[in-house]
């Protein structure tokens, strides 16, 4: 049985007046690796692969391989399907008139594997159709089941509208969970985020077609390995309380307030998808009516519910104190997150604003994210940062834009900008 | 009369009160108390170490197996209690430590509060008292040091076993003044060492923080008050009037030597290294445990109080306590124990609550309304003369 464990890190001391609660929120699993969903009980898998005539004879052959590469992951017992999409989606394995999955097995294996050597590369890219189609085939299979795709396109969402893929993801919102791979350059990067984002899964970049067979190989890995099908984060605030927001902070950046259901009046549920034995962090923040000095109160009350039942829980206080010297105190896990969300929000803005052609923006913004990252002492994202700004002066944050910058870079530091650095306790 | 410890706010309704805090049980007290065998701190029922904690009283242990009953929220009165706040408004669940009240008759009473700054409660009292007015009473306050380990278990475990050895009843020795008050002086020794040896008892081995705590003590016997002494608690005797207020106890501390060494007072007790004692109670405590001691003749009416330092820093001159006590009487508290204790307890929590404050009373009554003599023999106290402080006390 898996067990969950949740630590609160915070500063509980306010001065008098301050009403805003910050902490972290730590959730470790284990013994989630055990469960029968990690061995394929229980859970259902879906491989979209992108087969649009961009993709061409090298990009088709990759793709059949990364299939196959994760065809070889899925367990024996696991409910899977192999969905191709261009401007449609069609389900390639198992080959029926109607959607459907198939166990997997020793002869089911075989016959997705061939199933995959024959995608064609041809017509053009409708991410929202590919969605449609998985979740079609996520319908077939029981509710409780863990239920998990992998996305690979290399190109932009051109035959629909923006509109009908946002139609689309908000359909599948809570149907799966979706981790999305673009390959080479031509792929929008702010939109496949927008899918996986929805989807609770994560974005990446694989700069050439060979990759993608071993990346394809360790997300479907990673996914077998989540034995909890599904858990919700709760958080509780007292009366009269807001909250501000709730994110989770590492392993990666995703704000999910806005994902927020009613579970009763002062408590709210945030999806937080399936676990594999693991650490996240979470970032709530409260904002309290200010009481007087020496009061104290429970601020927050975060749990991990598995259904209905609270497996994890830890308590956001605070305190009113005039004792300057505990009240200025930043919890540095509160302080490290928040610089990072600002750092990425910070690339992000400025890769936007220097694609719209604005360039004193991008370059304040870049500079700002540069300056950021050197007081964090963040070494891989300043490599990053590197690669699309010249820095003058990384202290004041002084850069110019690199004249010549490879289209790869720019997106590998966009996609890296929400994967945050744990901090230590 | 059982001593209850009261929670700040709204009290929650009696029979709904929960162990999910450790709850503060007091045990018995007063005329039922004293009847105990003389000796060590009631063994077999409760450990100095349970003391504040536990808080065993035979026949009533099945209590605490009882599933928890919700506790309504003193607060918004709309939630109940869990995890230790509330589920509504998160208002935290008051420990009733933080606030206590005893009282041991009418005319003996005090309260023991956390004050507004710290985190704890580490001052205690205990008392008991015979019904009649000015006849029998024990008084105890102590003061747990701050930045030690458990210094409110400490201070209440010394409160008790200290209250245990004064309420046993004193000798009538020859009927002589000056042996009675050598009796009482040796008790009040005995106190101190009892109370030295249950804060040891609450001493993890090897703490580098070990608990401590200061000691005060006061016998009422009829018309005589005998008081003892270590630390910077103190005890005064306030008259009703103008006329004859008296600090008794001396202070060991820093400030007291500075005012010794002919600083003025106030610029003394609010220096530096004002609050730093010289002598307490604990396993680091110095050789020298003899209380200051004292005794008064109780002519009445007027007040024995004893209180800690959370209170007198705010109000330190036996003159000034005295009017301000005045005021509070003149303003409408009735002049009982337990409420002008509570006035008290409000002044030095409006004037910055910086510290625990506790303040205990003995009410003396003019002598024609003291009560039946016989109560006064048990001591022997008649008579008795104003002594002088008195160093000396034989064990």
């Amino acid at each position: 049985m898996a067990q969950f464990t949740a630590e609160a890190f915070q500063n509980q001391y306010l001065s008098d007046g301050a009403t805003d609660v910050h902490a972290i929120v730590r959730i470790d699993a284990t013994g989630a690796a055990a469960s029968p969903v990690a061995s394929g009980q229980g859970a259902a898998e879906v491989i979209i692969v992108d087969t649009s005539g961009s993709m061409g004879e090298r990009g088709i052959r990759e793709g059949s391989l990364a299939a196959a590469a994760a065809i070889q992951e899925i367990a024996d017992g696991t409910a899977f399907a192999v969905v191709a999409g261009n401007h449609l989606a069609w389900q390639v394995y198992p080959s029926a008139p109607v959607p459907g999955t198939a166990v997997m097995s020793e002869r089911t294996r075989l016959e997705a594997l061939n199933a995959v050597r024959g995608f064609r590369a041809d017509g053009g890219t409708a991410m929202g159709q590919w969605l449609l189609a998985a979740r079609q085939v996520f319908l077939t299979v029981p509710d409780h089941f863990r239920k998990h795709a992998i996305l690979l396109t290399d190109g932009a969402n051109e035959h629909e509208t923006p509109d009908q893929l946002t139609w689309a993801i908000q359909s599948c919102m809570g149907a799966f969970q979706a981790d999305c791979r673009g390959v080479g350059d031509r792929w929008q990067v702010e939109e496949v985020r927008r899918i996986a984002s929805a989807l609770l899964g994560t974005v990446d970049l694989i700069p050439r077609p060979e990759e993608m067979a071993e990346s394809f190989r360790a997300l479907m890995r990673a996914s077998m390995a989540r034995g909890i099908a599904s858990a919700e984060l709760r958080v509780w605030a007292p009366q009269g309380a807001q909250v501000l927001f709730v994110k989770q902070v590492s392993p990666n950046l995703e704000d999910l307030s806005t994902r927020r259901r009613e579970v009763n009046a002062l408590t709210g549920g945030y999806p937080t998808g399936a676990w594999s034995d693991e650490s996240r962090d979470y970032h709530v923040a409260v904002r309290l009516p200010a009481k007087s000095i020496g009061q104290e109160q429970l601020a927050a009350r975060v749990q991990l519910a598995l259904g209905d039942e609270v497996a994890a829980q830890a308590l956001v206080k605070a305190m009113w104190s005039n004792d300057d010297a505990l009240t200025a105190r930043i919890n540095p896990q509160v302080a490290q997150y928040t610089g990072q969300a600002e750092l990425a929000a910070a690339i992000q803005d400025g890769l936007a604003a220097k694609a719209a052609g604005r360039d004193d923006e991008a370059t304040s913004k870049l500079g700002r994210a540069v300056q950021l990252a050197a007081q964090a002492g963040n070494a891989e994202m300043t490599t990053r940062l590197k690669k699309v700004v010249e820095i003058d002066n990384a202290e004041t944050g002084t850069v110019r834009l690199k004249k010549q910058v490879e289209k790869l870079d720019e997106m590998a530091l966009d996609t890296a900008s929400t994967k945050t650095q744990r901090v230590r306790k | 009369m059982l001593a209850t410890p009261q929670p700040p706010a709204a009290p929650p309704p009696t029979g709904t009160a929960t162990p999910i805090l450790p709850s503060v049980a007091t045990p018995p007290n007063g005329p039922a108390q004293a009847a105990r065998p003389a000796g060590a701190p009631a063994l077999g029922e409760e450990s100095p170490l349970d003391i504040g904690w536990t808080g065993v009283v035979p026949g009533t242990a099945s209590e605490y197996d009882a599933t928890p009953t919700p506790v309504r929220c003193g607060t918004c009165g709309d939630g109940t209690y869990q995890d230790g706040y509330c589920n509504q408004c998160g208002a935290k669940e008051p420990n009733p430590r933080d606030h206590l009240e005893e009282s041991a008759s009418t005319w003996v009473g005090g309260v023991s509060d956390i004050g507004r700054r710290h985190a704890r409660n580490e001052d205690a009292l205990a008392l008991s008292s015979r019904p009649d007015p000015a006849s029998t009473a024990v008084l105890v306050v102590c003061d747990g040091v701050s930045n030690t380990t458990d210094s409110d278990v400490a201070s209440l475990a010394a409160c008790r076993a200290a209250r245990t050895v004064l309420e046993q009843p004193l000798s009538a020795g020859m009927g002589v003044a000056d042996a009675a008050r050598a009796a009482a002086y040796r008790r009040l020794g005995e106190a101190v060492a009892a109370a030295n040896t249950a804060v040891i008892a609450t001493t993890t081995k090897d703490d580098p923080a070990s608990p401590s705590c200061t000691f005060t003590g006061a016998i009422v016997a009829g018309r005589t008050a005998y008081v003892g002494n270590v630390g910077d608690s103190r005890i005064y005797w306030l008259p009703d009037g103008t006329e004859g207020a008296r600090q008794l106890s001396v202070d060991d501390s820093v400030a007291a030597e500075r005012i010794a060494s002919g600083i003025e007072r106030k610029v003394a007790e609010t220096g530096p290294m004002a609050h730093s004692i010289t002598r307490w109670l604990g396993i680091d405590a110095p050789d020298d445990l003899t209380p200051h001691t004292h005794s008064v003749d109780l002519a009445g009416p007027g007040w024995l109080m004893l209180c800690s330092d959370g209170l007198w820093n705010y109000c330190s001159d036996a003159k000034e306590l005295q009017q301000l006590i005045g005021d509070i009487l003149a303003k409408g508290t009735p002049a009982e124990p337990i409420a002008l204790a509570r006035a008290l307890v409000g002044f030095a929590n409006n004037a910055g609550g910086a510290d625990n404050i506790t303040v205990a009373f003995a009410r003396i009554p003019e002598p024609n309304t003291t009560a039946a003599p016989e109560v006064a023999t048990d001591l022997a106290g008649s008579g008795t003369t104003e002594g002088e402080t008195d160093g000396t006390v034989h064990r």
